[in-house]
């Protein structure tokens, strides 16, 4: 008996307290006790759906946009996902992504491209330096200018 | 046209496929069958990459080739860090142990000094002082996924950190032994992992400290890390531990420090790798070389390691959160947790590191008053005063010393 009145009196305190109470007319404010508790378990509902969407583990095919309160929304699912079970790991099927699954797999991960969101000057210079100081094969021009714009139109700052 | 290239290349299907990345979770059990078997072997040594990366349970697989692997803030909950849980940050292909196996190891070190020594790994046990210490190790690059515009490399966000207890020799008594001449500079770090383009001339990486620094009593040359043989991706059988400074001052595989008198060159010393900008600069600046600035110090820091980011507490009791804590200009001296998203602060307890440059735990009871969303932050202060900052701090070209307040995301119900 103790306990049912103590909960009448919690729950009649937040009831005062909840924002409608202040703000709305002494008319609405003088509303039944009841009609208050079921928007309070109107509100306790939501707040464990809210919960239960919050999705507590890591994505594994995404596992470098896991959500989490340090990313920031804009970044989320942005680029494309490595996929180790596609013929080309998930590269985005634009052209020169034949070129970049064979240049540049040849000696590293193409994780570590995916994973990239760097300015266009960077992959610039990323490519120069892959070709001149870590032994990537040669491209000719045309090979050159397909790499460069796919990196850059794929996984750059701000390319979805 | 793939496969046409792939031969001109003399590149395998299977080679390509070790491009690999997942999660660890996904090697043990999660795959389709056979496909595992496209991470076996590196393609030198014949090691097998696969059993490797298992050993490390529950971490994010960054990169397969080479290895990098982070570990989730919450499984590094633990005070002193398990093998399992320590990151890897490779820059090439495992050493091949057939050619240099453990008994025959030696750790040369020469150049600017009076007594060139070459060294066993039993002959640092019986000739110099064996000390243990626990010691963080974090990588220079920890958080660079936060920046924006993204930094090149790999993204780490916030596991590349760990804090073992190691056991060697401390570096400065085998330099005093060897004499360190009066006209030394720098130290030169050299191992034997191969390059990825499998050029012997090249090496991964090979990065040095000012002589000052290597002559710190706490500088280690280790060969057990918990009491155990180092683990293969973190140096087996001989790694330096250089406290305090980028994690790769703390050269893995180690077979020769040579002693320059110069600021030493070698991969991943010059350039931008390892420097920061010698000014402050706006986001997205390329910053030429000659403004580029070693980095030394790493900047005051901390974890949530429980609860786990999404977790609930109940509403109305106090649950504990607690992490570490350290910095790599010294002790933290505070640390303190907001959950009105930086509005107020209210102090933890923090307990001191069990040595120097051992990261430090520390804990608060927290209690929701009222249901809903919270997120709880962690903010600590070095001796210097410095404290953690609430964003992303300044931008520079390779996203290095990001020591942003860790949040977690709690859910009162």
């Amino acid at each position: 008996m103790r306990h049912i009145i103590i909960f009448a009196v919690v729950t009649t305190l937040l009831a005062a307290c909840a924002p409608d109470a202040i703000t709305n007319s002494g008319q609405q404010a003088a509303q039944s006790q009841s009609e208050k508790s079921e928007l309070q378990q109107r509100r306790e509902a939501r707040i464990k759906q809210m919960a239960d969407n919050w999705p507590g583990t890591v994505n594994l095919k995404d596992p470098f946009n896991a959500l989490d309160p340090m990313i920031k929304p804009s970044s989320v699912g942005r680029g494309s996902v490595f996929d180790a079970n596609d013929d080309y790991w998930g590269l985005p099927r634009t052209p020169g992504y034949e070129e970049v699954a064979t240049y540049c797999a040849s000696c590293h991960s193409l994780a570590i491209v995916m994973q990239q969101h760097v300015t266009p000057e960077r992959w610039q210079y990323l490519l120069t330096w892959m070709l001149e100081k870590q032994n990537m094969p040669p491209l000719d021009p045309e090979e050159h200018a397909l790499v460069l714009k796919y990196l850059t139109t794929n996984f750059s700052s701000g390319s979805k | 046209m793939k496969k046409s290239k792939n031969s001109k290349l003399g590149v395998s299907r299977r080679h390509l496929l070790l491009a690999g990345a997942s999660t660890v979770a996904c090697l043990s059990g999660m795959m389709p069958a056979g496909f595992s078997s496209v991470f076996a072997g590196e393609p030198e040594t014949g090691l097998d990459s696969e059993a490797l990366m298992a050993l490390k349970d529950g971490l994010t697989l960054l990169n397969a080739r080479p290895v990098n692997m982070e570990t989730p803030a919450h499984l590094l909950d633990d005070a002193i860090t398990p093998a399992h849980r320590l990151f890897v940050r490779n820059n090439g292909h495992l050493p091949d142990y057939d050619e240099h196996p453990e008994a025959s190891w030696t750790l040369t070190i020469d150049g600017e000094v009076t007594t060139p020594l070459n060294l066993s790994i039993a002959d640092l046990k019986r000739d110099f002082e064996v000390v243990r210490k626990q010691i963080w190790i974090e990588c220079g690059g920890n958080g660079r996924k936060f920046y924006e515009p993204g930094a090149s490399g790999n993204q780490w966000s916030l596991g590349a950190i760990g804090c073992p207890i190691w056991t060697g020799v401390r570096l400065k008594d085998v330099l005093e032994r060897a004499g360190v001449k009066d006209n030394a500079v720098y130290t030169a770090h050299h191992s034997i992992d191969t390059h990825l383009s499998g050029d012997p001339d090249k090496a991964p990486i090979s990065r040095g400290v000012p002589i000052a620094k290597a002559l710190d009593e706490n500088c280690l040359i280790v060969f057990e890390m918990n009491g155990a043989p180092l683990p293969v991706l973190n140096g087996f059988p001989l790694r330096l531990i250089v406290p305090g400074w980028p994690g790769s001052c703390s050269q893995k595989w180690l077979k020769r420090i040579q002693i320059r008198d110069r600021i030493h060159d070698g991969t991943k010393m010059t350039g931008a790798a390892y420097r920061m900008p010698a000014y402050p600069v706006s986001p997205g600046t390329e910053v030429p070389k000659e403004d580029m600035v070693i980095i030394h110090e790493l900047p005051v820091k901390s974890l949530i390691t429980s609860p786990v980011t999404g977790a609930r507490a109940p509403v109305g009791e106090p649950i504990e959160v607690r992490g570490h804590a350290w910095s790599g200009e010294g002790d933290v001296v505070a640390l303190e947790v907001s959950v009105d998203f930086g509005a107020s602060w209210q102090k933890a307890t923090l307990d001191a590191p069990a040595n120097k440059y051992a990261w430090q735990q520390w804990r608060a009871d927290l209690t929701f008053e009222k249901a809903g969303y919270y997120e709880v932050w962690a903010r600590a202060t070095d001796r210097t005063g410095k404290r953690q900052p609430s964003v992303v701090p300044g931008w520079n070209p390779k996203g290095y010393l990001n020591n942003m307040q860790h949040r977690v995301a709690v859910f009162a119900v």
